[in-house]
């Protein structure tokens, strides 16, 4: 072999030795970097785990257990008696249909509200001060507050009577409980909905809004073509988030009208309080399970619609 | 970073998928075999002595016995009362009263018979020109320490001298000298309680005051005004100490009820607020041991302070009636004594007798290999058919020994509204409602008990899924002949032809008047009849909201027919039924009004009344309002067809469907129906033999009450005042219109609890004129349905 060719294959072997040894630091630094990264996510990893996820497999158990006595395995019992059952049924079709009406009008008005205050109008921080108020009342307030409006013998059917002579509407026992209800929703939740708004619409980049101008887009083409484009995260966090709160509208509907009101307003959460009362832990856990689902589902439609309108803008 | 997520990913996957197969394995299989008893489980020997006296009624004005004791080998029990006066008595100022009153001491030996008397009248009276008698008896160390009052029989004061004395009981004789108590000269004392080592006296001067003496001395006495506030403490109603060395007082102070801790060494007095759990818990203290004794057994305080089960009623076979509120007059180590009151009948001149209870633990358990039979009982005492059905089947059974489960309705209530008595009748609804629901789970998964006792009253229970179809077995081969029951009361017990309970004892209820002002042949007013009735007879004041609101009135007419209106799962108040009444209601039953007439006694000529509501449970509890006369009848209250008197079931006894021993079940059930175990029922029996027994023995003690008042009286008494003294006429055929009520008897009164406190609601405000009657049926329906759609 010519000196050349030896000097060559010890550069090589310099070189794949190098190599090794760049391999074995990166190495120990990504274990390095694991450990620390473990280190800081087990104490969040161990709650959630803990509250969320352990409560989460024994409800499973439960569902699958005879009842709250007897841990007998009953396969899919409970399942099929919650599903056939024709408080379940209604429950379901109320807090879906609410949740379809009132989440999609809690995003539009919102939306509209918070472009309005971002136009520039004067006054803006004092309206987003008014509107944010209804978060910061508590909820006993509220039920106080919509017993007094809406009640047989109260504010809106003393309008009505005074004003226009119409006869009393039973607001909350009636075919119109469902609006008083999205009223309520609509009010506590617009201004949160339209804070995340302004905040996101105050993101969206003017160099490209002006180019847009430029370019002779006018303001509906620049709205639908680039503002919705990157409001798509925020408008998919609004709507979980309103989905959210679409559930937690119970609290207020069992305070104004106790365990069973008129059956617009049961919802699943009626249904499973009541089973929680009666002790009927099966039915509520197979109640609990199958809502999960319908839930997963849901969002999972929406992670998809993010990803399908909004992708291009995070990438 | 790739990596990362996937191999996070992976691993919170991993996780929840071990959970769950973790969690599933966790889902066993129950072994499904029933508790059997064996030789070693823990057992009391029971024996059980009624104390027989020679006492006969007829010879006396008044002969009570009280506050019995267990002396050596004796029981010892005061007997007090007054002989039969002759004529004139009176009126004659020589008349020695002091031969005539009933102070005995009557000894008893192990077998309950009488061994000796000693009339201590003769031993206590100071001379001819007192009158002496025993207020109360107490253990002492010779045997018995009595406090008496000696009074001079011709003094125009009240004034007496109150007195300590002891008995020696090997001697019949008083020890030493009695002793003068220290008390005003009014001073009267109406009770003593041994209680925590002391002889606590509670005394009656110008207010009630404790006295404690230990030892014959006087150790300390109670200065309320002073400790609680001037006349603030009332009348005394019990006290008892808590087993911790102080006496709980209940006193009444200005129409309420308060507890006072009491501390027998200084006699200081400090008000106190308590549980009722408490305050129902009695301690008695024997050889350095404080015990109680609760409606489960005998309990005992360690040396802790803290209670464990001493003798349970469960370990041993007694009549759970007759020990609810007896007293412990002995304990040790391995058995008590408990002094408890029998049978009392419908004659109340026999006074019920002291039973003695003995309890022995015994090596070993004599049912072993018997199957443990759970019995519930909703209603948290038991009545006296109950708890002798119970100690009658746990004794004849061969294999079977039932165990006691209690329910209290209590534990179900809203703390925050318990003892409010303005949401009394709605919370104890809501109360109901819970233990329902409770119960249904544990019935529906088997874990239940296999026998309920009370079941009548909650008819969200009436389902096969959680109680048996008890038609089949009472058909059956080893069923019951029905001819000698009241079968329209079992007739109106089934829900849709099925009969989930058998009702053993009921009350009957409705409106108590004279027949000459109903339509003739009537059994109940139709709402019309009841419209004219109240407005001619009762000259416009209706009978029911003199004391009730509309709405408990309304609720109650509604109980008597609701079940049309609830059918296969279904509701449906859209009924002319329902429309009628909640009409009627609105426009002709006006709303209570408090006029201030708490202290009227209704049944009384005075009170004015034509028409009284009552629950009738015996034929005394008619005569009171049988003013009259031979037309006294009762008749049901107003619905739209009439229905006769409803009836409240109040014992009753239903199966589990998921119990495992029915058949063991059953024979409970015979057993509580059985004509041994009704002749004892409290209410009106449904055996109709059991049923006359009981009018019998009502119809003697009337006759005799009522010939002693007659001649005892200077003028006739009228019919009109007979209730006065809770009598009738012999003459008037009372007993057959009693008869006559039950046998009309078409209707039970339960309601859906969940369901009734839905209409209650809504019906409100169409009572008030605020809503139609359409709108308030449409929103009752739908809330009603949910209910019963949840419960499929």
């Amino acid at each position: 072999m010519s000196e050349k060719q030896q000097q060559r294959g010890e550069v090589l072997l310099k070189r794949s030795e190098l190599n090794k040894q760049k391999k074995r630091l990166h190495r120990r630094r990504k274990i390095l970097d694991w450990g620390v990264f473990t280190g800081y996510l087990l104490p969040s990893l161990l709650g959630v785990f803990l509250f969320f996820f352990m409560p989460l497999l024994m409800l499973l158990k439960t569902s699958f257990q005879k009842s709250s006595t007897n841990t007998d395995f009953v396969g899919f019992t409970n399942y099929t008696r919650v599903i056939t059952n024709g408080a379940f049924k209604d429950a379901s079709i109320n807090t879906l249909t609410f949740a379809l009406i009132a989440v999609p009008l809690a995003i539009v008005l919102a939306l509209l509200i918070a472009l309005l205050l971002n136009s520039g109008m004067p006054g803006k921080s004092i309206f987003r001060s008014i509107l944010l108020n209804p978060m910061m009342v508590p909820v006993a307030s509220i039920v106080l507050i919509w017993q007094v409006f809406f009640s047989y013998n109260g504010v809106i059917n003393g309008w009505l009577g005074n004003l226009f002579g119409l006869d009393k509407i039973d607001w909350l026992k009636s075919s119109y409980a469902q609006i008083v209800i999205l009223i309520m929703f609509i009010w506590k939740n617009l201004g949160y909905n339209m804070v995340l708004f302004l905040a996101a619409l105050n993101n969206i980049p003017t160099e490209v809004i002006e180019s847009a101008k430029m370019d002779g887009a006018g303001p509906v083409k620049r709205f639908f073509a680039i503002k919705m484009h990157y409001l798509s995260s925020t408008i998919f966090f609004v709507g979980i988030m309103s989905l959210i709160n679409s559930f937690k509208i119970f609290r207020e509907v069992y305070l104004l009208t106790g365990d069973y009101p008129f059956d617009t307003l049961y919802m699943l959460q009626h249904y499973m309080n009541n089973a929680f009362r009666h002790l009927d832990y099966s039915r509520l856990s197979s109640g609990a399970i199958i809502m999960c689902i319908v839930m997963i589902i849901i969002v999972g439609f929406l992670f998809f619609a993010e990803a399908k309108f909004g992708g291009d803008i995070e990438e | 970073m790739v990596n990362y997520r996937k191999v996070s990913a992976c691993a919170l996957a991993a996780t929840m998928v071990l959970g769950m197969g973790t969690m599933m394995t966790a889902c066993t299989n129950k072994s499904g075999k029933a508790e059997v008893i064996s030789a070693s489980d823990t057992w009391y020997n029971t024996t059980r002595i009624v104390l027989k006296d020679s006492y006969d009624p007829a010879d006396y004005e008044l002969i009570q016995h009280d506050q019995p004791m267990v002396c050596g080998d004796k029981y010892v029990v005061l007997y007090a009362g007054l002989k039969k006066m002759p004529a004139g008595a009176f009126t004659d100022p020589n008349f020695d009263y002091n031969s005539y009153l009933v102070s005995d001491l009557v000894e008893f030996d192990k077998d309950g018979n009488e061994i000796r008397t000693l009339h201590l009248n003769d031993m206590i009276v100071k001379s001819a020109d007192y009158v002496a008698q025993v207020t109360s008896v107490v253990p002492s160390e010779k045997g018995v320490g009595i406090y008496y009052i000696n009074q001079k029989t011709k003094a125009l004061t009240l004034d007496v001298e109150n007195s300590y004395a002891e008995i020696d009981l090997e001697t019949g004789e008083l020890v030493g000298e009695p002793q003068l108590l220290e008390l005003g000269k009014q001073a009267y004392v109406a009770k003593v309680v041994n209680a925590e080592g002391y002889d606590c006296l509670e005394v009656s001067d110008e207010n009630f005051q404790i006295v404690f003496y230990k030892d014959g001395k006087q150790v300390s006495k109670t200065d309320f005004d002073k400790d609680i506030g001037k006349d603030k403490v009332g009348y005394i109603d019990s006290m008892y100490g808590n087993g911790a060395g102080k006496l709980l007082v209940q006193a009444y102070s200005d129409g309420d009820t308060i507890t006072l801790e009491v501390d027998p060494q200084s006699g200081k007095a400090q008000q106190i607020e308590t549980d009722a759990d408490i305050l129902k818990k009695h301690y008695t203290y024997f050889e350095g041991n404080e015990y109680c004794l609760t409606s489960d057994g005998i309990k005992k305080l360690n040396a802790s302070g803290e209670e464990e089960d001493f003798i349970m009623f469960d370990d041993c076979n007694i009549n759970r009636n007759e020990s609810n509120g007896g007293n412990i007059l002995a304990a040790t180590e391995n058995g008590a004594v408990l002094a408890c009151t029998g049978f009392q009948s419908d004659n109340y001149f026999e006074q019920a007798p002291t039973v003695i209870y003995t309890f022995e633990k015994a090596d070993s358990n004599p049912n072993e290999g018997k199957k443990v039979l759970k019995v519930a009982n909703l209603n948290t005492t038991f009545s006296y058919n109950e708890a002798e059905g119970l100690r009658v089947f746990n004794e004849t059974n061969k294999d079977c020994f039932a165990k006691v489960v209690t329910y209290d309705v209590d534990d179900y209530k809203d703390s925050k509204t318990k003892g409010n008595s303005e949401n009394d009748s709605i919370e104890e609804g809501k109360g109901k409602a819970q233990l329902a629901n409770a119960l249904a789970v544990e019935l529906m998964s088997g874990d239940g008990p296999d026998v309920i006792l009370g079941a009548a009253d909650y008819a969200e229970l009436f389902n096969e899924d959680y109680l048996v179809d008890l038609t089949t077995y009472i058909g059956g081969d080893n069923g019951l002949d029905t001819s000698k029951y009241f079968t329209n009361i079992i007739d109106a017990s089934k829900e849709d032809g099925k009969l989930f309970y058998m009702p053993n004892a009921f009350v009957f209820s409705g409106i108590v008047c004279d027949k000459t002002t109903i339509p003739s042949g009537a059994v109940g007013f139709t709402l019309d009849q009841y419209k004219t009735f109240v407005s001619d007879t009762c000259n416009g004041e209706d009978p029911y909201t003199l004391d009730s609101t509309r709405l408990e009135f309304f609720e109650e007419c509604l109980s008597n027919c609701h079940e049309a209106m609830i059918k296969d799962g279904k509701a449906n108040f859209d009924q002319q039924e329902f429309r009628d009444l909640a009409n009627f209601f609105k426009d002709s039953i006006p709303e209570h009004v408090d006029n201030g007439d708490e202290d009227l006694v209704y049944g009384m000529p005075e009170d004015g009344k034509n028409a009284y509501v009552a629950t009738i449970g015996s034929l005394p509890a008619l005569a009171m309002y049988s003013r009259f006369g031979a037309n006294t009848t009762v008749v049901g209250l107003p619905s739209s067809d009439g229905k006769g008197p409803s009836v409240y079931i109040s014992d009753s006894v239903s199966i589990s469907a998921k119990s495992e021993n029915k058949d063991g079940a059953w024979e409970f059930v015979k057993t509580m129906s059985s004509d041994e175990v009704l002749q004892y029922a409290d209410a009106n029996p449904l055996n109709k033999e059991a049923l006359d027994a009981k009018l019998k023995e009502a119809e003697k003690f009337n006759t005799d009450y009522y010939n002693l008042i007659t001649e005892a009286s200077d003028t006739p008494i009228s019919d009109e005042e007979l209730p006065m003294y809770g009598l009738y006429n012999p003459d008037s055929g009372l007993p057959e219109s009693y008869k006559a009520s039950i046998e009309s008897v078409s209707s039970i009164t339960t309601c859906d609890n969940e369901i009734m406190s839905i209409v209650i609601e809504e019906i409100q405000p169409f009572f008030e004129g605020q809503k139609d009657l359409d709108s308030v049926i449409e929103i009752i329906n739908n809330r009603a349905q949910t209910v019963l759609d949840e419960r499929k």
